[in-house]
């Protein structure tokens, strides 16, 4: 990787509120939403209980401080992620609740780190970690977040 | 006062969308058996969690009053102005709405599945169809309904 490349921000820094921080790629965040207008879906589970009409798709709005066993975060802000399953595959999307708009950030191969507390959840819903500032960030496994159930 | 009959819809894609305190819950307009009004309900002596009776094919059949999150209500708002009666299997059900839009032809692309993160055992929520740019009607089906039900007078 030349100089240049190296300095340009490569990933998303997703805040969940409560501390709680995990990042996805650049090209993954699709649009940050402000003041969405949602759906509540009945008798869905907590973390994932609305939708969003987001370009002709009803998009899951997840909340990953539920997830992660905190308090819910006011849905004012949503940020739109779009992923593959499998090379090739259509994009599928998704979104999450953001307590604050995500910060680019630089990120490299040298920052690996262990996944932070609760690591069972974030085993589960991550596909690594680095650290940042001090503090562990999970980089965050969009398929098994938006495409199976949470108890899976 | 006995449900009314309704007419067959013209296609096996015919929806009706029941209004439930703003929720749009769509149902295959064929499983829907009879309307009936909410005055014509029986409210002697109900079973309980009903909210009274619908007669339907010489017999009464309990009616249940759900919330705009499917829960039971025991008591009926005063919005709730229709009934419909769902075929249970062993019998019927009534389920009040506040109004009911029959024969809504729901094309392919506006239809899909719930989403994997929203799924679980005790929804009865099947799929979401975006009505418009502001609408969002859940879709069930009267066995998925009448097993939600069934369960909640259970607990």
């Amino acid at each position: 990787m030349d100089k240049a490349n190296e300095l340009r921000p490569n990933a998303w820094l997703l805040d969940f509120g409560q501390t709680l921080r995990a990042a996805v790629g650049m090209r993954v965040l699709m649009q940050i939403v402000d003041n969405p207008r949602l759906h509540a879906i009945p008798r869905t589970p907590q973390h994932c209980h609305s939708v969003i009409n987001w370009q002709g798709r009803l998009l899951p709005v997840v909340d990953m401080a539920v997830i992660l066993g905190n308090a819910p975060q006011k849905q004012h802000l949503l940020a739109v992620a779009g992923y593959q399953e499998h090379p090739g595959e259509p994009t599928r999307f998704g979104a999450f609740v953001l307590s604050v708009p995500p910060v680019a950030i630089i990120v490299g191969n040298d920052q690996a780190c262990a996944l932070p507390d609760p690591t069972d959840i974030w085993n589960k819903l991550s596909v690594s970690c680095f650290g940042h500032h001090g503090d562990a960030i999970p980089v965050l496994h969009l398929g098994r977040i938006f495409s199976r159930p949470l108890e899976q | 006062m006995t449900a009314t009959l309704l007419a067959p819809p013209e296609t096996d894609a015919a929806m009706a969308v029941l209004n439930i305190s703003g929720l749009r819950l769509a149902l295959p307009q064929g499983e829907i058996r009879a309307l009936e009004s909410a005055p014509g309900i029986d409210t002697d002596e109900t079973k309980p969690f009903s909210v009274g009776w619908v007669n339907f094919k010489q017999e009464r059949w309990p009616v249940y009053c759900l919330s705009q999150d499917l829960s039971l209500l025991v008591i009926v708002p005063k919005e709730r102005r229709s009934c419909i009666v769902l075929d249970t299997g062993a019998g019927y059900i009534g389920i009040l709405c506040d109004s009911l839009g029959l024969g809504e032809q729901i094309v392919p692309e506006q239809h899909q599945e719930l989403p994997p993160p929203m799924r679980s055992p005790e929804t009865p929520i099947l799929g979401l169809i975006a009505l418009n740019e502001e609408e969002v009607a859940c879709v069930s089906n009267a066995e998925r309904l009448v097993e939600h039900v069934t369960r909640l007078v259970n607990l």
